[in-house]
């Protein structure tokens, strides 16, 4: 028999102790704010839940156990409207959503670029150099929208929270303008340095990839001190979490200052409700159950949504709060804009280099080790000429050390053809074979179309009995055309680097379809200009009605990138206006737009 | 500032792992691997292997091998020669399977087809080192072993790149798995409705608000192993179990015995029909509608085989870590472990980096309870 326990009001409520809730959390705090965090998962221990049991491909890489539990709740997906949506019943690594205090930064790869001064204003710049007519042709039913700020408006944003998250990366790297990072790139892998030289020869532009993962020792502004990466290869992005804390997460960075400051953080909390007045339109309470299944009401000035990709949209579908997006009218606009930037179709230009460990080195960090450029990427080359149209490009790294053991490809090996011994001999010495892979290629930039939107599933029900977040998403072509037109310029780097290559059969736009998707969900809870094709304002608030609603994640990005990885550093800075507009909200109630 | 001493830590515990690991590698002799530490508190046999963890090491298995374990390969000189090719499983199960239960031992006899015979042998002692102590199965039934036994023999043989994944103990990892959360889909979102990738549109489902239909019915193209493919409204315990029924009765059907019982060729080729979706009756008559696929069930065994091949012998398989010989994955050894020398950066940014040894997590552990980190 549950009980129904009511908390005290407090200032805030913030759903969700990952990256953007213990950003905002140590903001508010500070500020003075009587702030509570309900978080659905634990508070991980890193000695006893990390230091041993995470050297364990099968439970944490297959079976993620440090992932969101699918029982708890999942969510249905289709490539288009006419489709019956399929739940993801099974833990993957697309279900590998946050859970716990410091959230999917846990298992993410912890690349750490910033978006550049171009992708802030993605819609507005294209159609300025190549007009409305090009964009509608490179994207169908395009749904792209700018951000309401500008990359220098949220400049200060990007470097406190690089401060408080221990960034490595190159000072002064012209893609992202001003960009002075806290701490020294990590060791530079073989490849990387093959590629760095190559680059230089072909005068293209080239830099360290920056990183989430403490290089050295270091304190942040917030008195926490962060021990340095240990490098020992169990650090992908799809389930190893990091046992000394060099990883950048909120229970390594913001939560425990926040505590110290005041923070009432509650843990196995699974928020499934926010209440609304029905004559004021405003947020009242949260509604959480605890481990016991009892159900807490917990009152609040104001409530802040940092779940995890289209839970954010979802939260405000069951909870009644903004305009549920119609794709047949294309009007309302929570769920409206989604889209998921990694995995796309890509043409690939692939050889092997004689030197180095191929991707399997089981040393190293997920991040480390990489030069980038940008060179073909966003819209820093003329388009003009291209022979499909298509905006964006391929950003490529060459050198991080994914330390994936390869099992994964084993997952989908199963076929008549390889039972035996041919496929066993093949598997000799895989993951130690001194040779690198690579390809001339990169994924081409995902963007939003108002054909592609979160609902709520008719069909599916979490555990709690409330229906599933359903993801409508397909490729779209420009994905495709970019990953194709790429081969062109990549394969020119690639030779330099003395791999001889072979070229694969061209994207067909349309002919691949995305089956599994929301890593890196973007959109879906948009914020922007325009309160008909947003959900939220610039200070990440709901626009009309329950005004003292705000929400921060990826899925409040309008945009595609080419900083395919990177999704949550800008977000983290969207967080920051976030805590900006609750504080003005708490001294001024009503909406700051 | 940066505290360039490196010596914080808010983890409570020393987060150089290359400490532990430098202590670790002046172990020499014989750490104690659990084999299924997890599980050894539940009643089962327990197993206990000794491997040497010396650069160049005689092992104490009861067979004679000497094997370095640095430098660029691993080589192995097998001195056990015989005429035999033949892999010998012994199994003891206690099916607690409402209806059926039992106690049996059963032999699974398969041939190799390879024709190195002398290390086929030097295998087969290795088999009996790894194998040789009867571990109880959980779960699985012994009719049931006989199924998985004979087909991880023909999915990955025992031949001349090493013991295959009988010898490895793919069984127990199976079981032990089908025992626990895996097997009772502790970790599957299982409430329906269950309609399979590739269904046809237009397709008509009943929802609270009435029937919605579908015109272009559900993605195509999903592979097993993606997060929609698991459209069944059983636990993996029963999909594992229906799926040998129907497995058995297809090969009396079409090859004329039991799986177990028939050639490798033909086992091969069953199994084979099954990754093309043959029969199109499998599962229905057995698993009260829920219609396995073959292709599904065949994907399964082929993912379950591999990966009780290839994880950590803390899960009951990958006896002797044969399974990392083979790929040679180092498993939990970043560098130093057996003292080649390296630092993971060093190997991590090396251009020849050393191809190292493999290491368990019971040893990683016990190197940690040598070197006073953990309590022993």
């Amino acid at each position: 028999m549950s009980t129904t326990i009511t908390h005290p009001s407090v200032d805030v409520v913030i759903i969700g102790a990952g990256v953007m809730g213990g950003e905002i959390a140590i903001k508010l705090a500070l500020n003075g704010n009587k702030v509570v965090a309900l978080e659905k998962g634990p508070y991980w221990n890193y000695a006893t839940d990390f230091a041993i049991s995470k050297y364990d491909e099968w439970g944490a890489q297959t079976l993620h156990k440090f992932d969101a539990p699918v029982v708890q709740q999942t969510n249905t997906q289709r490539n288009t409207s006419t489709q019956f949506a399929m739940p993801l019943r099974r833990e993957a690594f697309r279900t590998a959503l946050g859970f716990g205090v410091g959230g999917a930064a846990h298992h993410y790869a912890a690349n750490y670029g910033r978006f550049d001064p171009w992708t802030y204003a993605e819609n507005s710049n294209t159609v300025s150099r190549y007009g409305a007519a090009y964009l509608a042709a490179a994207n169908p039913n395009n749904d792209v929208q700018d951000f309401p700020f500008t990359y220098n408006d949220y400049l200060p944003y990007y470097k406190d929270h690089e401060q408080g998250w221990g960034v490595t990366g190159p000072n002064q790297n012209p893609v992202c303008p001003n960009s002075t990072f806290p701490l020294p790139n990590h060791p530079i892998t073989a490849l990387g340095m093959a590629f760095q030289a190559a680059a230089e020869s072909l005068g293209i532009n080239n830099w360290p990839n920056p990183t989430a993962i403490a290089s050295q020792p270091y304190m942040n502004q917030y008195g926490v001190q962060i021990n340095a990466c240990v490098y020992d290869g169990y650090c992908s992005c799809s389930g190893y979490p990091c046992e000394t804390g060099a990883k950048a997460a909120s229970d390594a960075r913001t939560i425990p200052p926040a505590i110290s400051a005041g923070l009432d953080l509650r843990t196995n909390a699974y928020v499934y409700r926010i209440d609304t007045s029905p004559t004021t339109g405003l947020a009242t309470q949260v509604r959480y159950y605890d481990a016991a299944g009892n159900i807490h009401l917990q009152p609040a000035t104001a409530i802040v949504s940092c779940i995890w990709g289209f839970l954010n949209p979802w939260m405000m579908l069951v909870s009644g709060i903004g305009a549920a997006y119609n794709p047949t009218t294309v009007t309302g606009s929570m769920g409206r804009g989604p889209n998921e930037p990694t995995g796309a179709p890509t043409r690939t230009a692939a050889g092997t280099l004689p030197i180095g460990m191929n991707n399997t080195v089981w040393a190293g960090n997920a991040a480390m080790g990489s030069y980038s450029t940008y060179d073909f990427a966003n819209d820093n080359f003329d388009h003009t000429g291209v022979a499909v149209p298509y905006i964006g490009g391929t950003r490529n790294t060459y050198g991080g050390t994914a330390s994936s053991p390869g099992l994964i490809a084993i997952a989908g090996a199963g076929s008549a053809a390889n039972i035996g011994s041919t496929y066993k001999a093949a598997q000799l010495n895989r993951t130690q074979v001194l040779k690198q892979n690579v390809s001339a290629s990169g994924a081409g930039m995902q963007l939003p179309q108002t054909t592609h939107y979160v609902d709520l599933d008719p069909h599916y029900v979490d555990i709690y009995g409330d229906p599933l977040p359903r993801y409508t998403q397909d490729y779209a072509p420009n994905s495709a055309n970019a990953s194709n037109d790429s081969v062109r310029l990549w394969t020119p780097v690639v030779q330099k680097m003395g791999v001889t290559i072979t070229t694969g059969a061209a994207v067909v736009p349309g002919s691949t379809h995305e089956v599994s998707y929301g890593i890196h969900i973007r959109g879906g809870i948009r914020i922007g200009s325009d309160p008909s094709l947003s959900a939220l304002n610039k200070w990440q608030q709901i626009w009309s009605g329950a005004t003292n609603v705000f929400a921060a994640g990826e899925d409040t990005e309008p945009v595609g990138s080419n900083e395919q990885t990177g999704g949550t550093h800008p977000a983290a800075v969207t967080a920051h206006a976030a805590a900006e507009g609750i504080m003005m909200y708490l001294k001024s109630p009503g909406p700051l737009v | 500032m940066a505290d360039s001493s490196g010596s914080t830590t808010s983890s409570g515990s020393s987060p150089d792992r290359r400490n532990f690991l430098k202590i670790g590698a002046g172990v020499v002799g014989g750490l104690v691997i659990g084999a299924g530490v997890g599980y050894l508190a539940k009643g089962s046999s327990t197993t206990t292997t000794t491997e040497n963890m010396t650069e160049t090491s005689t092992s104490t298995e009861n067979m004679t091998e000497t094997s370095t374990v640095t430098g660029p390969t691993t080589t192995s000189t097998a001195t056990v020669t015989g005429p035999t090719t033949t892999d010998t499983v012994t199994s003891t199960s206690v099916s607690t399977l409402p209806g059926t239960t039992s106690t049996e031992t059963s032999t699974v006899t398969s041939t190799a087809t390879t024709s190195n015979t002398s290390q086929i042998a030097a295998q087969q002692a290795e088999l009996m080192a790894y194998s040789g102590v009867a571990d109880a199965l959980t779960t699985i039934q012994v009719n049931e072993a006989n199924v998985i036994n004979a087909a991880a023999n023909v999915i990955i043989p025992a031949d001349s790149n090493g013991p295959g994944a009988a010898q490895a103990g793919v069984i127990y990892f199976i079981d032990r798995q089908l025992w626990g959360e895996y097997g009772q889909n502790g970790r599957i979102y299982s409430p329906g409705p269950f309609i399979q990738v590739g269904t046809p549109g237009p397709l008509t489902v009943n929802s609270p608000v009435g029937p919605i239909t579908y015109s272009s019915g559900t993605q195509a193209g999903i592979a097993w192993g993606a997060p929609q493919r698991y459209e069944y409204g059983i636990t993996m315990r029963n999909f594992w179990r229906f799926g040998i029924l129907s497995l058995q009765a297809y090969a009396n059907t079409a090859y004329g015995g039991n799986f177990e019982t028939l050639s490798a060729a033909n086992q091969v080729a069953c199994l084979g029909d099954l990754f093309n979706n043959k029969p199109t009756t499998f599962g229905n008559d057995v698993s009260g509608g829920a219609g396995i696929s073959p292709v599904d069930f065949a994907n399964e065994l082929f993912y379950m085989v591999w990966c009780g091949f290839l994880m950590d012998p803390m899960y009951g398989g990958n006896r002797g870590m044969v399974g990392w010989k083979l790929t040679a994955s180092p498993g939990l050894n970043s560098g130093n472990f057996y003292g080649e020398g390296e630092t993971p950066v060093q190997r991590a940014t090396a251009t020849t980096p050393t191809i190292l040894g493999p290491v368990s997590n019971a040893q990683f552990q016990q190197s940690l309870k040598i070197s006073g980190v953990l309590s022993p």
